[in-house]
């Protein structure tokens, strides 16, 4: 839409069919047209959609026209209200309290927190016929689960609030390839157990030490507390999305305040994650700006050193912070990742490269 | 909050269509009777601002007074559209937690809180139906038929008025447009969908579409119900 479309806010991301029109050629803008009371109505495959989404953006004139059928497609859907069943009340104000309304930590915390809250809700979603369906990272829906277990399990760990003694294991892939195997005759319900006793230890844990400068050792390095949480946060982020997909929903980003703790520390991490993936390009100046919610600028030395934010870099690439985001999350494949890039274009490849490094953490 | 006669409206009919603009019961200062308006009225862009202001700021409060005045409104156009409750009321709760985490995505200043509610609940309903469709665990059923639940019944005249003009305007469409615009927004249809549906061109699935909704449009503007607000 248009303006105010809370379809925007909604990421289109999945297992969607093609349509048929030709996005990377011109389109006759009489289709268009045509297109646009099936748009109002929702009648349309994601393609089609956001081809007359980027139609409707340089044509404000027909954006009107959309706006006004997509109003009157509402009055229409406003003719069928029905009494809402008491649960739904409840569920929605426990819920909104759950995710937004303990706001007495920092940010870092709140991010872990609320993350957690709706990947509780969307793990708790989970039919048993998605247990077996595939996710992105290779795992199934349920051994993701046991995925969730192992991390979050191992942060506990290393706060010395263990909730798994038994699982030694601290290398990502073989922690939860030990728990997937430890529960793999379990009810789902269990895993589910671990993990939210595990998630609930270190919630408490970061409540009590609010200090952001205080470290944990995670996964061989010394981290920032914080870093550690936002990371978490992320990977909550990243994998709800996951676990959604397997459900056939849309993807959702986190609320903006999360997505700046994320972008913050993908982008404050990126000169290290340039050094340690072997992306690094000493004296390159690289200027990131972000769009949309969680958006910034971040300007740094492609070798790790220190640059004033007003230098004239060598590359400066735009994108918004979610398709950022993506990338780091690898969701988004980096052949798909379209920025603006001036400068050296030659710079972006190892930028992209790097970008993922962050999740690992 | 809108209140009838000291009863609390858990939303209805009445706050998914209620235009003050409207013709129909009136009194002196424009205010729909037995109702208590905020200051501004209860579905000004004033309301709407102050609503999200407070969102924004985490207002669980806020959040509670919308939902009372828009429920009705999402989780039946959400159940029209599914057609199971338990779907419908999953698809609702989506919708307001959407909004709870992201009230920035709504502006005041460019369209009413009830047409943003309204397309989010309706892009979430087709999403969940086509995703069955695709697991194959729908439940049949035919896009026109009433939906199984409580109809919201205890309404003001006005919003009575209001949705019967709309479905008046509907019915005032050839059936032709009339069951394609049914099998697109409450079938959760595809035009493609449609036209295969009906045995038609896609063309004219396209088409009568977009020529049934300006039609619906012009009935419901000519009677001064304003698709604007």
């Amino acid at each position: 839409m248009v303006m105010n479309d809370p379809r925007r806010d909604a990421t289109r991301r999945g297992d969607e069919p093609d349509g048929d029109l030709s996005l990377g050629g011109p389109v006759d803008d009489a289709v268009l047209v045509e297109l646009l009371g099936a748009y109002a109505l929702d009648a349309l495959d994601a393609d089609e959609a956001e081809a007359v989404e980027a139609f409707l953006a340089r044509r404000p004139d027909l954006a009107r026209e959309a706006d006004r059928l997509v109003r009157t497609a509402v009055w229409v859907g406003a003719t069928e209200a029905l009494e809402a069943p008491p649960t739904l009340r409840a569920g929605v104000l426990a819920r909104a309290h759950a995710r937004r309304g303990t706001q007495s930590g920092d940010a870092a915390t709140n991010a872990y927190a609320a993350s957690g809250a709706r990947l509780r809700d969307t793990v708790k979603a989970l039919d048993p016929d998605d247990y077996s369906e595939p996710t992105p990272n290779g795992l199934g829906a349920r051994d993701l689960v046991a995925h969730l277990a192992a991390q979050d399990s191992l942060v506990a760990q290393v706060i010395d609030r263990t909730v798994v003694p038994e699982v030694t294991e601290v290398e990502v892939d073989a922690r939860t390839a030990k728990f997937v195997e430890r529960f793999r005759d379990c009810p789902i319900d269990d895993v589910i157990e671990v993990w939210i006793r595990s998630a609930d230890a270190v919630q408490t844990w970061s409540r009590d030490d609010s200090t952001p400068a205080s470290t944990i050792s995670w996964l061989g390095l010394d981290l920032p507390r914080n870093n550690v949480l936002v990371a978490r946060a992320f990977e909550n982020w990243i994998h709800r999305d996951d676990l959604r997909r397997v459900q056939g929903r849309v993807a959702e980003s986190p609320p903006t305040a999360e997505m700046h703790e994320v972008t913050n520390l993908a982008l404050s991490t990126l000169p290290f994650a340039l050094l340690t993936s072997g992306n690094s390009r000493p004296g390159k100046v690289a200027r990131i700006v972000l769009t949309g919610p969680g958006g910034g600028t971040w300007t740094f030395g492609m070798g790790g050193e220190r640059v004033q934010p007003d230098i004239s870099p060598d590359v400066t690439l735009t994108a918004t912070a979610l398709d950022w985001c993506l990338v780091a999350g690898e969701r988004l494949d980096p052949a798909q990742f379209t920025p603006e890039v001036v400068g050296d274009l030659s710079l972006v490849e190892p930028l992209v490269a790097a970008a993922p490094a962050f999740a690992t953490l | 909050m809108i209140r009838d006669d000291g009863r609390r409206r858990r939303g209805d009919v009445a706050a998914a269509v209620a235009d003050p603009s409207t013709s129909g019961i009136r009194t002196p200062g424009g205010q729909i009777p037995g109702r208590q308006t905020r200051p501004g009225g209860a579905f000004s862009g004033e309301w709407e601002a102050e609503v999200r202001a407070r969102l924004v700021a985490g207002n669980e409060q806020a959040l509670a007074e919308v939902y009372d005045q828009f429920a009705s409104f999402v989780f039946g156009l959400a159940q029209r559209v599914i057609g199971d409750p338990r779907a419908a009321e999953d698809v609702s709760q989506e919708v307001f937690l959407h909004l709870w985490e992201h009230p920035e995505g709504f502006d005041p200043a460019r369209g009413s809180l009830r047409t943003w509610l309204g397309t989010l609940s309706h892009r979430r309903a087709v999403d969940y139906v086509r995703r069955e469709e695709a697991r194959r665990r729908r439940t049949q059923r035919e896009a026109g038929q009433r939906p199984t639940g409580v109809p919201d019944v205890a309404e003001m005249a006005t919003a009575m008025i209001t949705a019967e003009r709309v479905r008046a305007a509907l019915d005032a469409l050839p059936a032709q447009q009339r069951r394609c615009i049914q099998l697109a927004y409450f079938g959760g249809k595809t035009y493609r969908e449609v036209a295969e549906t009906l045995g038609i061109p896609e063309g004219t699935a396209k088409s009568r579409l977009r020529l049934g909704l300006h039609r619906v449009a012009e009935i419901l503007e000519a009677q001064g119900l304003d698709p604007w607000s």
